[in-house]
């Protein structure tokens, strides 16, 4: 155990972006975490100030409503790491059990299954969030939800080939050889020697997650009672001729969300596939 | 049924096996001609039976189905046709009624021990779920010293370090060895051994082969040992069984398959393998071309396009396999039965 955290270690100090990646995130989840200590002003507080260009007491400018932008981007993160993980999160284990029962139990399961991916590879994913938001409100909880239920398609995909390939293992048939069920080599063996790219691939996920949730809220169908970037950037929307600020520091802070994610993602990626690989055989 | 009878009951009585694989894609022969519908006939009713206690062994080249035969004795794989019975009961039934039972009666050792074990599992670990899944031991505890005590007894000391290591710390016969005794653990009645040495040293191969053999005879579990090599399967086997293009072509006891083999296909076999005695200069016979693909098997004999013996009722006339006397039996129209 101690080895193998010694081992992430290096290899993450030997990957410049999963390095720089994980840095940003840091800053991103401290920021999170201390919002309130951080926050200048309450980001709800209406000040008199309205649309005031950023100046010492209102370092990023205020919106039209005369609140503190740079409280609520502060604030945002919260919403915006929430909703992105935990779509993100869904849609991974959606999607590591819907690919992994298709490839490793193949047939006809398989060709439904297959089926059933490609189905949901054509869905607009927006349209359908857009649709549930209309119908059911747009509570963030159901966004989230949503996301999760609509997004899974690539993850699937991914574990598919992966149990398709771990089934002809040895080890996978040795374990059927002495007796372990279907289901329970599936969980012990293939969805475990085969989640690394679904790692990778969820990272990248949280990014569109945050993306989805900012269009939503650009788009006036947020959730109202959070303070979300996409809100934030919403309500600059009326002001872009004489309130530059409103809508580019939302739109920054989003930008750093999503490279901050696609560069863990994608340093993720580089890092698990090949190493990994090599783990079963010499060293 | 009285205990006489019951004595002659074979452990494992394969009767009239097929295993066929439908391709997705049809065969196109080299004279242009076009199958459909192509079919991967890898076991082409196969029928042996094995006395317990006694081992088979099978040979035979590379794709002729011996590995595919050995799948479907541990039922990794299903019959497209035919019966497997153990100790007279179907086999299929058995595995239906009750898998963990059924696989406790059959076991295979693989051909690659490099990749036999989940690499993200200890050696303890996959060991102990094994005993577990077959509550076999009454706790965490008594499953870790029986796990230690197995270890030790195939000779891989310290016992106790070797439960925390993960499959890749490990040498080839050290992995091999490991899957052998979780195997044997479970006590099986047919064990089937699937090229079990032909990825390792050479230097080790009879410590495997021995602990194989050592190992089924404690316990008087009968085996079936697929190899290639002709010389160990001498060595281990009660009787050898000869496969070409997913039948058996030969088949009797293993000193007289090896030294007066009867089916000109062993015959060649048999002469192309010079390590049985270096001092005596054998005529290797040579085999023109290639076994054809198992997609499209040669009418009548599959073996005339390459016998030296063809005669043209070879062309035509499949053949069966014909009781020689003494348990020999062989599958030719130019060897004269009984």
């Amino acid at each position: 155990m101690k080895q193998t955290l010694k081992r992430a270690w290096t290899v993450t100090l030997g990957n410049p972006q999963l390095k720089i990646g994980l840095v940003l995130l840091c800053i991103l989840l401290l920021v999170a975490l201390f919002a309130p200590v951080i926050a200048p002003y309450d980001p709800y507080f209406m000040s008199d100030e309205l649309v005031e260009a950023p100046s010492a007491l209102h370092p990023l400018g205020t919106d039209g409503l005369g609140r503190d932008i740079l409280s609520m981007l502060i604030f945002g993160t919260r919403t915006s790491l929430v909703v992105g993980v935990t779509a993100a999160f869904i849609a991974g284990i959606i999607g590591t059990l819907i690919g992994g029962v298709a490839g490793y139990f193949g047939g006809k399961v398989d060709a439904v299954l297959g089926e059933l991916i490609n189905v949901f590879m054509m869905m607009p994913t927006f349209f359908l969030v857009l649709i549930v938001v209309a119908l059911f409100g747009s509570g963030l909880f159901n966004v989230m939800v949503v996301m999760g239920l609509t997004s899974w398609v690539s993850n699937a995909k991914l574990m598919r080939a992966q149990a398709m390939s771990l089934r002809q293992r040895t080890f996978v048939r040795s374990a059927e050889a002495i007796g372990e069920g279907r289901l329970l080599i599936l969980f012990r063996h293939v969805v475990p020697n085969g989640i690394f790219p679904i790692i990778a691939n969820t990272t990248m996920g949280i990014a569109s997650a945050i993306l989805t949730e900012s269009s939503l809220a650009f788009l006036g169908l947020g959730d109202p009672n959070v303070i979300s970037w996409g809100q934030v950037i919403q309500s600059g929307k009326s002001y872009l001729t004489n309130g530059w600020w409103i809508c580019l520091f939302g739109g920054l802070a989003i930008i750093y969300t999503v490279v901050t994610f696609y560069l863990i993602g994608d340093g993720l990626n580089r890092v698990l596939s090949p190493k990994l690989r090599n783990l079963g055989k010499e060293g | 049924m009285n205990e006489e009878k019951r004595e002659q009951t074979p452990i494992l009585r394969v009767d009239d096996v097929r295993c066929h694989y439908p391709q997705k894609k049809k065969y196109v022969r080299s004279d242009g001609t076009v199958i459909r519908k192509a079919v991967v006939k890898a076991v082409d009713g196969v029928s042996f039976s094995i006395p317990k206690g006694e081992i088979l062994g099978v040979i035979g080249e590379s794709g002729c189905g011996k590995s595919s035969l050995g799948r479907l004795l541990v039922r990794l794989e299903k019959c497209t046709s035919g019966k497997i019975y153990l100790d007279g009961q179907d086999m299929e039934n058995l595995y239906r009624k009750d898998r963990l039972a059924f696989r406790r009666r059959t076991q295979m050792v693989f051909q690659n021990p490099f990749d036999t074990f989940d690499p993200r599992h200890s050696i303890g670990k996959i060991l102990m779920d094994t005993m577990k899944l077959h509550h076999i031991g009454a706790n965490d505890q008594e499953r870790r010293e029986m796990a230690i005590a197995e270890l030790a007894s195939a000779g891989l000391l310290p016992a106790e370090s070797f439960l925390q290591r993960f499959p890749h710390e490990f040498s080839g016969g050290q992995l091999q060895r490991i899957s052998i005794l979780r195997s044997m653990l479970l006590g099986p009645d047919v064990m089937v051994a699937d090229e079990p040495v032909s990825m390792l040293d050479v230097s080790i191969r009879a410590d495997i082969i021995n602990l194989l053999y050592e190992s089924t005879r404690k316990k008087n579990t009968a085996m079936v040992f697929i190899s290639h090599d002709i010389t160990t399967t001498r060595y281990i086997s009660d009787s050898i069984a000869v496969m070409y293009l997913g039948r058996i072509v030969e088949m009797g006891q293993a000193d007289e398959v090896v030294t007066a083999p009867r089916h000109p296909y062993t015959k060649a076999l048999i002469s192309n393998c010079g390590s049985i005695d270096p001092r005596v200069k054998k005529k290797a016979i040579y085999l023109p071309g290639e076994p054809p693909t198992p997609v499209d098997i040669p009418s009548g004999c599959p073996f005339w396009p390459r016998c030296p013996q063809a005669t043209k009722e070879c062309r035509q006339q499949e053949q069966q396999l014909k009781d020689m006397g003494g348990n020999h039996f062989v599958r030719c129209s130019q060897v004269t039965g009984l």
